[in-house]
């Protein structure tokens, strides 16, 4: 082993300034960085939704024409935004990349993504709504997209700081990946970020630190992530709205919760994966009633996080504590003593009228119920959608009576065991 | 080979729930575990020094004078590693449960060594290398006449340790954490941050009665799994040090900039550093395992110590190069010093760097000043300024009449007597680099993969 290491300083040091290796045989052993990094890789173990919002604006006329949900245009949106994640990680000199970059230089595709072109998806509808273009009096698009059992990632959240091993180190090293991006500080989290449009010019250069990325290095970054690790997409910490249904954000030993996800590829995915909505959508009344219902309660998350306490609460009585009045009411989890298990919803604090002991009581959080109406819609949707709700045909029908439900099977932020496992290791 | 390792995971799992005994070792293959720990084990490719101070009750037995090669230096390096691993059990005491967690050896009984002389000479250093001081809490004072004793270790090439400083906070992989689960191990050890810290320190969680994990949950120690970790760590992996976070001296030759070659242009001594800060200079070394040390390799000295004069002034000049190059040691003296003078009835709590920018000239120009942060018992809080710490002056001259700040505290004179009015090491910097553990230009360890 410590040949191998030495074999790989030498051929660090012989590269200096090499674009690139003569052949393949002159190329480092990269198995080491394989395998740690695989340790690292996840698979989905049940379908999550997440939700991609785009603005209609300078793309082709469909999207501004009246479409099913079920359109086949929102799976080839998704296809053709994964797929720049790995052309943008092929070199601009054709010659040196792998047979499935495109074959032209490398394409650029837009600015500002901290983790390089890719479809960019939230865990929820509220979110990201923004990025829609409503706010602008924009054509608004939403894809909710079903990730597939099996779909396999990394998560920067909670594994992006961890300090890849000096071996590792050494092996990226002789790939002429900048040192920054592998130390101890920035570790995967700065691997990754290797093709971002957000911190680094076209030519490669980083606007803080003027570190260039070799063509050595980005290369061998699209070796691991695509052909060894055999990555569908990334996680990152991102914000993501607290449901109080779900109990606020999930604490589970995947730590998925306040994450967004970067889609890579669109392999896993078929076309009924992918449904596409617009204001413009004439069918799926079932879906988008779901999706417009979850902008009413997560407004009511919102009223929670400013210190508004759950209603109907107060006056509540307990057989098993028949002394106890209701002192407290707030939204939150609590852990239980005795089973140590973390229980969220409506917290109650019950006082003992005599001895003045409390015990606390946690209730599921209600669902909401009511019509859909523009009075109820949330503060900050004045702003958006010209003030409407988004499909105003659905005013006056009742909030999804079955929303939880819904949430806590299908969204990520609302699971109470990860929906993950380790990765099966593929090669 | 993952699918594998996970098949007997649940397997063992199964057998476990089964009833089989909470005794027996878990059916669960622990090559993965093994395989991840591996990464972060290294070995030293050059040796480099190491201290230990003795003071008061320490130094008990080492009052009268000590030849540096005097026997009794090995001697107390080997029982203080010997009682590392004999303490590697879940313990309990009768009437409270488990033991108490004790500050003061966080990993358990071992020898703790600072990784310059300066570092833990005695506890009122402020050795933050940021104008950031927090002055709240209690500091334990050392009486400076107190007698003292001094081991200097010289740690050998291949030394295998783990650096908690630089992999500490690493999650472990889920199917790390499964494995664990499988051998009973504390639920808390599942946090996603400090992943490895917790299992490479399982004897500190031996020793106390619970760590909390961030979501609340904890549970305490078992033998099952301090058993394993036992095994993993001195059997198979042979972990003979750890290098965990403490204070140490920032010496101007091993700021980081010296070490990666990058550049950090405001690294000078009337701003405080913008960046450069070495993780390899911030922590203390816990020597579990005297076996690949020889005699040789520690020596021992007290104030009556005559003999390895050359030694002895690159020790006491470490002290003076410490108050020159550690900024911090010298800025605490001089906020004190300022709000004496201009706050009497105040004590300091907080001191940070406040600058304003003038844009209107070209290029613009940065004014800064402290703001201090004070209370007092009658008055409460209140803040005040003061200007910038003057550059420190160089000494050039070991002196009883000029002790540095980093020693004053601590010692009521020259650590010894003989080396008054001698040139302070000169060659010092030079020593350091070679020497000191994060110095050298090229790293001084490596995988031990």
């Amino acid at each position: 082993m410590i040949r191998l290491t030495s074999a790989l300083m030498l051929a660090g040091a012989l590269l200096t300034g090499a674009a690139s290796f003569a052949d393949d045989s002159a190329k480092p052993d990269d198995q080491i960085a394989a395998d740690y990094l695989a340790q690292y890789v996840y698979e989905l173990t049940t379908p999550m939704f997440v939700f991609h919002w785009f603005s209609a604006e300078g793309r082709n006329s469909i999207w501004k024409t009246a479409q099913s949900y079920k359109s086949e245009a929102g799976y080839d949106h998704l296809a053709s935004m994964s797929v720049h994640y790995w052309a943008s990680l092929c070199s601009k000199n054709a010659a040196l990349n792998p047979s499935d970059c495109p074959s032209v230089g490398t394409e650029q595709f837009g600015q500002g993504n901290m983790y390089g072109p890719g479809l960019y998806a939230a865990l929820d509808p509220v979110a990201t709504m923004d990025y829609g273009g409503g706010s602008n009096g924009q054509t608004w698009i939403l894809l909710k997209i079903r990730l597939p059992v099996g779909f396999r990632f990394i998560n920067l959240k909670r594994d992006g700081t961890n300090a890849m091993p000096l071996r590792v180190q050494k092996v990226l090293s002789a790939y002429q990946c900048p040192t920054h991006w592998i130390d101890v500080r920035s570790g995967l989290d700065g691997l990754m970020r290797a093709n971002n449009t957000y911190m680094y010019n076209s030519a490669g250069y980083s606007s803080e630190s003027d570190v260039h990325l070799t063509d050595t290095c980005l290369l061998e970054l699209r070796h691991l992530l695509k052909d060894h690790l055999k990555i569908n997409g990334l996680l990152y910490g991102y914000s993501a709205t607290s449901f109080l249904e779900c109990g606020g954000y999930s604490t589970n030993q995947a730590d998925l919760s306040g994450t967004a996800w970067v889609i890579a590829d669109s392999s896993p995915f078929t076309y009924d994966d992918v449904q596409v909505f617009s204001s413009n959508t004439p069918d799926g009344d079932e879906e988008r009633i779901r999706i417009q219902s979850m902008f009413y309660t997560a407004q009511r998350a919102q009223d929670a996080s400013y210190g508004q306490t759950p209603q109907g609460f107060q006056d509540r009585k307990y057989p098993q504590f028949p002394n106890y009045t209701v002192s407290r009411v707030s939204s939150g989890c609590d852990l239980d003593a005795i089973s140590q298990k973390r229980k969220c919803g409506v917290v109650l604090t019950l006082q003992n009228s005599g001895s003045g002991e409390d015990v606390t009581v946690v209730e599921p959080y209600p669902s909401m119920t009511g019509k859909m109406s523009d009075q109820r819609l949330p503060q900050w949707f004045a702003n958006y959608n010209r003030g409407q709700a988004l499909w105003p045909d659905l005013l006056n029908n009742d909030i999804d009576p079955k929303l939880t439900d819904w949430m806590k099977a299908n969204l990520v932020s609302c699971q109470d065991a990860a929906p993950v496992r380790a990765a099966r290791k593929m090669d | 080979m993952v699918d594998r390792a996970l098949t007997r995971v649940l397997f063992g799992l199964i057998l476990l729930t089964s009833g089989l005994s909470a005794s027996a070792a878990p059916a669960v293959d622990d090559k993965p575990l093994i395989d991840f720990m591996d990464n972060f084990v290294y070995t030293l490719t050059q040796p480099v020094y190491v201290w230990k101070w003795f003071r008061g009750d320490e130094a008990k037995g080492l009052t009268d004078k000590i030849s540096p090669d005097n026997a009794l230096g090995f001697a107390k390096l080997q029982k203080a590693t010997a009682e590392y691993w004999p303490s590697y059990v879940v313990k309990k005491e009768s009437n409270s449960g488990y033991a108490s967690y004790d500050s003061e050896k966080p990993f358990g009984p071992a020898l703790y060594a600072a990784i310059d002389p300066v570092a833990t000479s005695g506890p009122d250093l402020q050795l933050s290398s940021s104008y950031s001081y927090n002055y709240s809490g209690d500091t334990k004072k050392t009486d400076p006449s107190a007698p003292w004793a001094l081991m200097q270790i010289q740690m050998p090439v291949g030394l295998r340790f783990v650096d908690l400083n630089r992999d500490g906070g690493d999650s472990l992989p889920l199917h790390i954490q499964e494995i664990l689960a499988a051998y009973n191990c504390p639920t808390a050890w599942n946090d996603v941050a400090d992943g490895l810290t917790n299992l490479l320190s399982a004897n500190a969680m031996s020793i106390s009665y619970y760590r909390y994990s961030s979501s609340g949950q904890s549970k305490s120690m078992t033998s099952e799994c301090i058993a394993e970790m036992r095994k993993i760590l001195k059997d198979t992996l042979n972990i003979q040090a750890i290098f965990f976070q403490g204070d140490s001296v920032e010496f101007k030759e091993c700021r980081l900039h010296k070490r990666d070659g990058s550049e950090y242009p405001d690294d000078n001594y009337n701003l405080p550093p913008t960046g450069g800060n070495n993780p390899n200079r911030h922590g203390r070394f816990l020597i579990l395992d005297s076996t690949p040390f020889a005699a040789k390799d520690v020596r021992l000295y007290n104030a009556q110590t005559t003999e390895d004069k050359d030694q002895r002034l690159r020790l006491q000049s470490f002290f003076y190069k410490a108050d020159f190059d550690a900024k911090s040691i010298y800025y605490k003296s001089y906020l004190d010093g300022v709000v004496k003078e201009k706050y009497p009835n105040y004590k300091l709590q907080y001191a940070s760097r406040s600058c304003q920018s003038d844009y209107s000239t070209s290029p613009a120009t940065t004014k800064c000043a402290l703001q201090l942060n004070m209370y007092s018992d009658s008055n409460g809080s209140m803040q005040g300024t003061a200007p910038l710490p003057p550059v420190p002056t160089e000494v050039k001259v070991i002196s009883h009449d000029q002790l540095p700040q980093s020693q004053r505290n601590n010692f009521k004179d020259l650590l010894w007597s003989d080396l008054d009015g001698q040139a302070v090491d000169s060659q010092l910097g030079d020593w350091i680099v070679k020497n000191l553990f994060g110095c050298p230009a090229e790293v001084e360890y490596d995988s031990a993969y």
